[in-house]
C-alpha cells in the first residue's frame, strides 16, 4: 500500500476565455468599451488577455494552460474596462475548486458578480478558544465562567488597493436575538497579509445572565451566544483622518461560531476560513456574462510499479492482432474526446519507443476503411489525433525555429496584404498588397522547404510509416505519398500555426484584426502549397477568385519541386528500417560527377582517385561510371553516419569531404566550393536523424597507421572532434512524466468503466449469436481477443482504484480538521471532485 | 437587401467546399484540397425576397477550433455536414452542435443536418434513418441528404437554412421599407 509520501498530486488547468456579452461598464456614455479579462488563483493573477477593443460583447478567444504549483480554493475571472489612467473592474466569476469539475471541458456562460469586499474575501484565521471558571474577587459572588479567545494569526488576506494593514475584531453576541455585543479589537499590523497577532481577550459569560434579570441560571444559557472574529484592513488615511475613526476600514472576512458548538473543556485551537458577511446579499445586478471553458484536472500519481500492469497491457497494443482488440484502440474508442485519449497515449508510446508500430497499425486499420484516397486521414480519429499530439509534443521548437521570424515580421510590421477587392480599404493598392503578400509567402516558403533537415526524428519516422502504409493500400497512386504527409505537416501544423500563432506558442500576444487577416491569407496560401504537390487536375479558379493569382504564382515547377523534396526528406526511409520491404520508388535528390578515392578494404596499397557519377536519392548514395551504367557501389542512407569536410592536408586536395559508414569512409572530392557545400548540405539533411549518427568524427584521414588529426593508432578509434551541427536544436528530447500519463489513462478508463463492461457484454453476445448482427452495439472484429484485452484492462483499473481508495482513506485519517491545511468553515471534503467508483 | 451569414461546418473531407462551390459557382470540385477558411457571397431569391448570402466555408480539421468559436459567434445559420460514407464524420456532429448552442446560449439556432455524398450509395455506412434520427435529436432541425457531385439538394439546403433564419428572426424592418418603396413605384 502506498504511504503518504509516495503519492504526489499533479494539478493542471486549461482555460479558454472565449467572449463576454452585455457588459455593463462603470463609465457613463454609450458605445463600446475596451475590455480585458484576467485569471486569478485566489488573489494571485496568473493570466491576462489582450485588450478587446470597443465592444460590450467582446471576443477574447484566448487560451491559457499551466500546471498549478500550489494549493488554491478559488479560480476567478475578472473583466476590466481598460482606461488610459487606470483599469476599472466590471465584474467577476469566482468558482470554488471543488465545483470546477461540473464545468469540465465544456463551454459555459457565467454571470458576472460585483467585485466588493464581501466577494473578495479570502484567507483564514487561527484562534485558540478556551473556557474557564474563575473566582471573582467580589464578595458573595459565585464562580464565574469566562471565555478566553486568543487571536493567534491570520494568513492569505485580501490586498485592497495594493495595501493590507489588518486588525481583528472579536465580537461576542448574545441576548435573545443576539442583539447585544461585546467588542474587542487587536492592534493594527502594517503591510502584511499574514499578520501575527497573538492577542488574548477575555469575555465573561456570567455577567450577562445577571444583566438579563434572569433569576434562574442555566449553564446552557451561558453558551447561548455567538463568537465572531472579523478582519479589517485599516485604511489609515480614510478611517482616522477623514472620518475620525468612525469607519472601520475595509472588510476582509469573518468567521462565526456558536458557543454551543464548542465543548467547555479543553482548548479549541484551530484555523478557520474567512467568509463573507451574513447580511451580504448577491445583488441581482446585471453586469453581463462571460463564456469560459475550464478544464481542471488533479491526478494522484503513484510510484511507477503501481502502473506496471497497465503499462504492459497498453504497450502490447501494437503487437495485438487484430489492432481493434488492442488496449490502445479500445481506450481510444471508449473515450469521448479523442484528444484526451491521444495525449497520454502518445507520451507513453513515444517514451517507450513504441509509437511508430502503434501508429502504423492504427493507420493500416484506418486506411483499410478508406475507400477514396482523397479523404485519407482527413477525419478526427485516434490515429490523426495521435499524430497531432506528437507534432505538438516534439514539434514546437522546430516550428518556432522555422516560422517565428516570418510570423514576427507579419505581426509587427502591420502592412496590409488584402487582395480581396471587396475588402480593400481606401487608399490601398491591390498590386502593392499582392507584392507584400508574395513577400510573406516566399519568406515562409523558404523557411519551410529548407527546414527538412531539422524536422524532429519522431515526426519523420511517423511520416515515413504513413507514406509506406498509404502506398501499400493505393499502389497505383503516386500522389498519395505526398498527400498523407502534407495533410499533417501543412494542414495540421504549419497552416494551423500561421493562423493561430498564439496557440502554437509562436507569439505571446493576440493579433489585431488586420494582422489576423494577413495571417489568414498567408495560411491559405501555404496550405495551397501543400495542396499543390498532390494536384492531378488543377482546381484553380473554382474556389475564391481573388486567391487565384496567388496560387498561379506558387504553382510553378520550382515551388512544387521544393515542396516535394521537403516532403520526401521529412518522410525519408533512412530513419527507420522499412517495414515489409522497400515499396517506395527512390527520388533523386542530387546527382553529378565527383572524384572519389578507392574504398578498397586492403589496408595497404595505392588507393587511386577516379571520376564517378554520384547519385543521392532518399534511400541511398550510389555511384557508377556514367549515369546510365549500373551502380558500382550503393550506400544505404541509414549507413551514412556522418558527412563532414576533410582537412586539405590529408590528401593535399581541396573540396574533399568524407562519408562515414559503419566500417569504412568514402572520401569524395567535389568540383568547387559551391558544389561541395551543396553535397554536404543535402547529405546532412538526409542522414542527420539517422539512428547511428556519430557524435564525433576525425577531420583528417587515417593514413600510414594513424589518424592524421589526433594521431590515434587505432583505425576504429572514435572521432576526436564533434560533428558539425550535431543534433539540431529542434530535435530536443522532451521530458515525459510517465507515471502521470498512466494515471491519466487510468482515470479516463475508470470514468468509462461502464463502457468497458458493455463492450465485454457485447463480445459475449456476439459470440453466442454468431452471424446475427446486433443492432445496439457496433460489430466487434474479433470477440475472443477483444474480450481478453477488456478483462486485462478491467483487472488493472480495478486493482489500481483499490490502491486509490486505500490512499484516500489514509489521507482522511491523517487529516486534522482545523489544521492550517484544512481550516474549519468550508464544506469541501478532502477529495471533493473524486466521484470515482 | 437582407444579408445572411451562413457557416458550413463538419469534419474533414465530407465535402463542405464541394457543396459550397457547387452552390455558388455551379461547378463540382473534384479535388479534395483542405480548406483553411473561404468565404463567398451570392445573391439569391428566397420566398420572393432578394437575399445576399455570405457563406463561410470552414476547415474540418480540429486544429482550427479557436477560429470555429468566432464563426459560431458571427454566423446566423449553420449547415452541419457529414459524409454518408464515413461514420466518424457523423459522430463528430453532436459535439459541434453542442458547441454552437453553448456559444449562442440558446436552444434555438437555425441549423440543418446535411448527409453529403448520397450518390455513393455503394459506400454508404450511415443510413438515412440514422440521419433522420439525429435530426430529431437535434430539436427537429431540418435534414437532407445531398450530393455535390450529382447536384442533389444543394440549392435546397441553403434555401432551407435561409427560411429557418427568417422564421426565427422575421425581418420586419425590411418589409416596411419594401412597402414604402412599393408605394413609391406606384407613384
Amino acid at each position: 500500500m502506498a504511504g503518504m509520501g509516495d503519492v504526489r498530486v499533479e494539478e493542471s488547468l486549461h482555460v479558454k476565455i472565449a467572449e463576454a456579452k452585455n457588459l455593463v461598464t462603470p463609465s457613463v456614455g454609450n458605445g463600446g468599451r475596451n475590455t480585458f479579462c484576467t485569471v486569478k488563483l485566489d488573489g494571485e493573477q496568473i493570466y491576462q488577455t489582450s485588450i478587446a477593443e470597443k465592444s460590450l460583447n467582446p471576443f477574447y478567444g484566448e487560451e491559457f494552460r499551466g500546471e498549478i504549483p500550489r494549493k488554491f480554493r478559488h479560480l476567478s475571472f475578472y473583466v476590466y474596462e481598460h482606461g488610459t489612467k487606470n483599469n476599472k473592474v466590471i465584474g467577476k466569476v469566482s468558482l470554488r475548486k471543488q465545483e470546477l469539475y461540473k464545468y469540465h471541458g465544456k463551454d459555459h456562460w457565467f454571470p458576472l458578480i460585483p467585485v466588493d469586499s464581501d466577494t473578495e474575501v479570502q484567507g483564514k484565521v487561527h484562534l485558540e478558544i478556551r473556557f474557564g471558571e474563575f473566582l471573582s474577587t467580589e464578595p458573595e459572588s459565585l464562580t464565574s465562567y469566562r471565555m478566553i479567545v486568543k487571536v493567534v494569526e491570520s494568513s492569505d488576506l485580501t490586498v485592497t488597493n495594493g495595501a493590507c494593514n489588518p486588525y481583528a475584531v472579536v465580537t461576542l453576541s448574545y441576548g435573545k436575538s443576539r442583539h447585544k455585543h461585546e467588542v474587542k479589537r487587536t492592534t493594527v499590523k502594517k503591510k502584511t497579509i499574514c499578520p501575527q497577532f497573538d492577542e488574548t481577550f477575555w469575555f465573561s459569560l456570567e455577567n450577562r445572565a445577571h444583566q438579563h434579570d434572569r433569576n434562574n441560571y442555566y449553564i446552557e444559557d451561558m453558551f447561548d451566544a455567538e463568537l465572531s472574529v472579523s478582519l479589517w484592513h485599516d485604511d489609515t488615511r480614510v478611517s482616522r483622518e477623514v472620518l475620525g475613526g468612525m469607519f472601520p476600514g475595509v472588510f476582509l472576512g469573518e468567521m462565526k461560531i456558536s458557543l454551543t458548538d464548542l465543548t467547555s473543556d479543553g482548548v479549541h485551537n484551530a484555523w478557520y476560513f474567512l467568509r463573507a458577511r451574513d447580511n451580504w446579499k448577491n445583488q441581482k445586478q446585471e453586469l453581463g456574462s462571460i463564456r469560459l471553458r475550464i478544464s481542471y484536472t488533479s491526478d494522484y500519481v503513484f510510484p511507477s510499479e503501481y502502473y506496471d500492469h497497465l503499462r504492459n497491457v497498453l504497450l502490447a497494443s501494437s503487437d495485438t492482432e487484430p489492432i481493434t482488440s488492442s488496449a490502445a484502440y479500445i481506450f481510444g474508442d471508449i473515450v469521448n474526446n479523442k484528444q484526451d485519449a491521444a495525449q497520454p497515449l502518445v507520451r507513453l508510446f513515444l517514451h517507450q519507443g513504441r509509437l511508430v508500430p502503434l501508429i502504423s497499425a492504427l493507420a493500416r486499420l484506418e486506411i483499410s476503411k478508406t475507400v477514396d484516397p482523397n479523404t485519407i486521414f482527413r477525419g478526427n480519429t485516434l490515429v490523426t489525433k495521435l499524430i497531432d499530439e506528437l507534432m505538438k509534443l516534439v514539434g514546437l521548437p522546430y516550428l518556432k525555429d522555422t516560422l517565428k521570424p516570418a510570423i514576427d515580421e507579419i505581426c509587427t510590421t502591420h502592412v496590409s496584404c488584402e487582395i480581396d477587392v471587396s475588402r480593400l480599404k481606401e487608399g490601398e493598392n491591390l498590386e502593392d498588397n499582392m507584392n507584400q503578400l508574395k513577400h510573406y509567402i516566399s519568406l515562409i516558403f523558404e523557411a519551410i522547404t529548407c527546414s527538412g533537415l531539422v524536422c524532429p526524428t519522431p515526426m519523420c519516422e511517423v511520416f515515413h510509416t504513413l507514406k509506406q502504409v498509404a502506398q501499400q493500400f493505393f499502389p497505383g497512386n503516386n500522389e498519395v505519398r505526398y498527400q498523407v504527409v502534407s495533410g499533417f505537416i501543412f494542414l495540421r501544423f504549419f497552416a494551423a500555426a500561421i493562423l493561430g500563432p498564439k496557440l502554437f506558442d509562436l507569439r505571446s500576444d493576440t493579433q489585431d484584426e488586420a494582422s489576423h487577416r494577413t495571417l489568414t491569407l498567408v495560411s491559405k496560401a501555404i496550405q495551397g502549397l501543400g495542396n499543390l504537390v498532390s494536384t492531378k487536375s488543377s482546381s484553380l479558379g473554382l474556389k475564391e477568385d481573388y486567391m487565384v493569382p496567388v496560387f498561379v504564382y506558387m504553382s510553378d515547377a520550382s515551388h512544387v519541386d521544393a515542396v516535394r523534396m521537403f516532403l520526401d526528406i521529412i518522410s525519408s526511409s533512412a530513419r527507420t528500417n522499412s517495414i515489409g520491404g522497400e515499396i517506395e520508388a527512390p527520388i533523386i535528390l542530387k546527382e553529378g560527377m565527383m572524384r572519389k578515392r578507392a574504398q578498397g578494404r586492403k589496408k595497404f596499397g595505392v588507393k587511386n582517385f577516379k571520376y564517378r557519377h554520384f547519385r543521392l536519392t532518399n534511400q541511398s548514395l550510389s555511384y557508377s561510371k556514367t549515369p546510365d551504367e549500373d551502380n558500382l557501389c550503393v550506400i544505404p542512407i541509414e549507413d551514412i553516419l556522418a558527412v563532414e569536410r576533410l582537412q586539405e592536408e590529408s590528401f593535399k586536395m581541396k573540396y574533399m569531404f568524407q562519408v562515414v559508414q559503419p566500417l569504412r569512409v568514402l572520401y569524395v572530392q567535389a568540383d568547387n566550393c559551391v558544389d561541395e557545400k551543396q553535397w554536404l548540405d543535402i547529405l546532412n539533411k538526409v542522414c542527420n536523424t539517422n539512428r547511428g549518427r556519430l557524435k564525433t568524427y576525425h577531420p583528417a584521414a587515417y593514413m600510414n597507421g594513424h589518424w592524421l588529426c589526433c594521431k590515434s593508432m587505432e583505425s576504429g578509434a572514435s572521432g576526436c572532434i564533434p560533428v558539425t551541427g550535431g543534433l539540431p536544436i529542434t530535435d530536443i528530447q522532451v521530458s515525459i512524466d510517465i507515471e502521470r500519463e498512466l494515471e491519466k489513462i487510468h482515470s479516463l478508463l475508470l470514468n468509462n468503466i461502464e463502457k468497458l463492461e458493455q463492450m465485454q457484454d457485447a463480445c459475449a453476445t456476439q459470440e453466442v449469436y454468431a452471424g446475427e448482427e446486433s443492432l445496439d452495439y457496433p460489430k466487434i472484429e474479433d470477440t475472443k481477443t477483444c474480450f481478453e484485452t477488456l478483462s486485462k484492462i478491467l483487472r488493472c483499473v480495478i486493482s489500481l482504484e483499490q490502491e486509490h481508495m486505500q490512499y484516500r482513506k489514509l489521507v482522511q485519517r491523517e487529516t486534522v480538521l482545523g489544521s492550517i491545511d484544512t481550516p474549519i468553515g468550508d464544506d469541501s471534503l478532502v477529495f471533493p471532485s473524486d466521484t470515482k467508483l | 437587401m437582407r444579408e445572411y451569414k451562413l457557416v458550413v461546418l463538419g469534419s474533414g473531407g465530407v465535402g463542405k467546399s464541394a457543396l459550397t462551390v457547387q452552390f455558388v459557382q455551379g461547378i463540382f470540385v473534384e479535388k479534395y484540397d483542405p480548406t483553411i477558411e473561404d468565404s463567398y457571397r451570392k445573391q439569391v431569391e428566397v420566398d420572393g425576397q432578394q437575399c445576399m448570402l455570405e457563406i463561410l466555408d470552414t476547415a474540418g480539421t480540429e486544429q482550427f477550433t479557436a477560429m470555429r468559436d468566432l464563426y459560431m459567434k458571427n454566423g446566423q445559420g449553420f449547415l452541419l455536414v457529414y459524409s454518408i460514407t464515413a461514420q466518424s464524420t457523423f459522430n463528430d456532429l453532436q459535439d459541434l452542435r453542442d458547441q454552437i448552442l453553448r456559444v449562442k446560449d440558446t436552444e434555438d439556432v437555425p441549423m440543418l443536418l446535411v448527409g453529403n455524398k448520397c450518390d455513393l450509395e455503394d459506400e454508404r455506412v450511415v443510413g438515412k434513418d440514422q440521419g433522420a434520427g439525429l435530426s430529431r435529436q437535434f430539436n427537429n432541425c431540418g435534414f437532407l441528404e445531398t450530393s455535390a457531385k450529382a447536384k442533389i439538394n444543394v440549392n435546397e439546403i441553403f434555401r432551407d437554412l435561409v427560411l429557418l433564419i427568417n422564421k426565427k428572426n422575421p425581418d420586419t424592418k425590411n418589409k416596411k421599407k419594401k412597402k414604402q418603396r412599393g408605394g413609391c413605384c406606384v407613384l
